[in-house]
């Protein structure tokens, strides 16, 4: 039997997640493990690193070269509106959600987890067609601080400049394309984004709103396990306001079940959930 | 002792996938798992179209479901679908050999979840996706299968399988069926 030689064993990734952790990194070990492998597999062809061994080397005492490393382990969204009916419903639904609400009070948004902007862009230009996105203050988080710098400038990432245009008139856009997103430039509109407070964080815990009316979250939580699951749903609760409303993935559930202690479904098929009243 | 069954295909896989799940024992007792190319804005009428002529129930399964013994579990549209020991992780990560669900990824970790107690299929298919997983299949020591070139719709799936992998068998779709129901 031959084993390729790249393959990374349990106690190279407990090697791993030591340094990381060391460097104020997330934990890895409560990262999905096959998903976790490849991702490392991947950067060690990008750096053309023979081994585990050799990677770990580098990252000793090697700040600059392990926040490095931890960018590549996070995943990217490569699709604007990925999941059209999810879309389709938020704009019919938030605004009449919005409307319910009894005050006029800005609409806080909290988007942890972000690695693309793929997802924030999408949100906020379904946001600006509702004519919602006036109102509404947005905290957009994420682990990477070279990541949340590019996104607050507006760069698109070139893996989902293929799907922008079907996804987006999938996803019921009224407007053309032209009017958010500069090819030339690779930019987002500014105007979209302008109000956003962006924020690098270590975790979750990091610099999160208070009182939260909605939380996204998609494809997050495919990365983790049921551990950091349970941790984060407990997070959401605590930040979301009274009948606050969180969505995650339409493969994905909060605390990694079916039938959430925190959240109760508004639309199961596209994961959008509202606090339950404990 | 085989634990697991894992097919990946694409073009023209299909009609050959319906003819596998059709003709399983309905008390096939391994899990199976479906890597098949397929539209990604599409979620709604594949499963419905194996789950009506499968003997053993389809699932589309969500991400951290458990593995059970006896199902079918089919990698959603616009997800790659891991294989842990104990249960399914699905991924978005950028698409692989141009594709999401990528049948080298469920391969590789598949392989590496079951070693030599897999069974690897690569049908018929127009990429090369799935030669890097079965040759996986093969260095764990699983036992792998192709879809003979010659009946193939598509044959470059399964040429370049047999390019990277002196592979087990290459059999028609009823030898393959024949094949899988003498695993239990």
């Amino acid at each position: 039997m031959q084993v390729r030689q790249s393959d990374i064993s349990t106690n190279d990734l407990k090697q791993l997640a030591r340094l990381v952790r060391k460097a104020n990194g997330p934990d890895l070990l409560h990262y999905a493990p096959f998903f976790l492998k490849q991702r490392i597999e991947n950067f060690m062809r990008i750096q053309n690193f023979a081994g585990t061994s050799h990677l770990i080397g580098a990252l000793m005492n090697n700040q600059i070269f392990v926040d490095r490393f931890i960018d590549e382990l996070e995943p990217e969204s490569t699709e604007w509106f990925r999941d059209a009916s999810f879309w389709t419903f938020m704009r019919e639904w938030l605004p009449q959600y919005r409307l319910k609400q009894a005050n006029n009070n800005p609409f806080k948004i909290w988007m942890p987890g972000c690695v693309s902007g793929n997802e924030l862009y999408s949100l906020c230009i379904l946001l600006h067609e509702t004519n919602l996105l006036a109102n509404c203050t947005i905290t957009a988080t994420g682990l990477s601080e070279r990541r949340i710098e590019k996104i607050s400038r507006g760069v698109v990432s070139k893996l989902a400049i293929e799907s922008i245009e079907h996804n987006y008139i999938q996803s019921g856009g009224i407007r053309s394309l032209p009017d958010y997103y500069d090819s030339d430039t690779g930019l987002i509109s500014s105007h979209l984004i302008e109000n956003i407070a962006f924020y690098s964080q270590n975790s979750l815990l990091d610099t999160k709103p208070e009182n939260a009316d909605m939380i996204f979250y998609r494809n997050r939580l495919l990365y983790t396990d049921a551990y950091l699951h349970q941790l984060t749903a407990g997070i959401f609760a605590d930040t979301l306001t009274k009948g606050g409303i969180l969505t995650v993935g339409i493969k994905e559930w909060p605390e990694t079940r079916r039938n959430s202690r925190l959240f109760e479904p508004i639309n199961e098929d596209e994961r959008i959930f509202i606090k339950r009243i404990v | 002792m085989t634990r697991a069954v894992i097919i990946g295909g694409s073009a023209g896989s299909l009609p050959v996938v319906l003819k596998i799940l059709q003709g399983l024992p309905p008390r096939f007792n391994l899990p199976v798992f479906l890597c098949l190319h397929r539209l990604k804005q599409v979620r709604s009428g594949f499963l419905e179209t194996l789950l009506v002529r499968s003997a053993i129930p389809v699932q589309e399964p969500c991400d951290k479901d458990p593995i059970k013994p006896g199902i079918a579990y089919l990698a959603p549209a616009n997800y790659h679908m891991y294989i842990a020991p104990d249960y399914i992780n699905l991924s978005t990560e950028p698409v692989v050999n141009h594709s999401r669900p990528a049948i080298d990824l469920s391969f590789f970790s598949a392989a590496e979840t079951y070693e030599k107690d897999l069974v690897g299929i690569i049908l018929s298919g127009a990429n090369k996706d799935g030669a890097a997983g079965l040759k996986r299949v093969a260095d764990y020591g699983g036992i792998t299968v192709v879809q003979s070139p010659s009946e193939s719709e598509v044959s470059v799936m399964p040429e370049s399988a047999l390019k990277l992998t002196e592979v087990n068998h290459i059999l028609s779709p009823n030898q393959i069926v024949e094949f899988l129901n003498r695993l239990t």
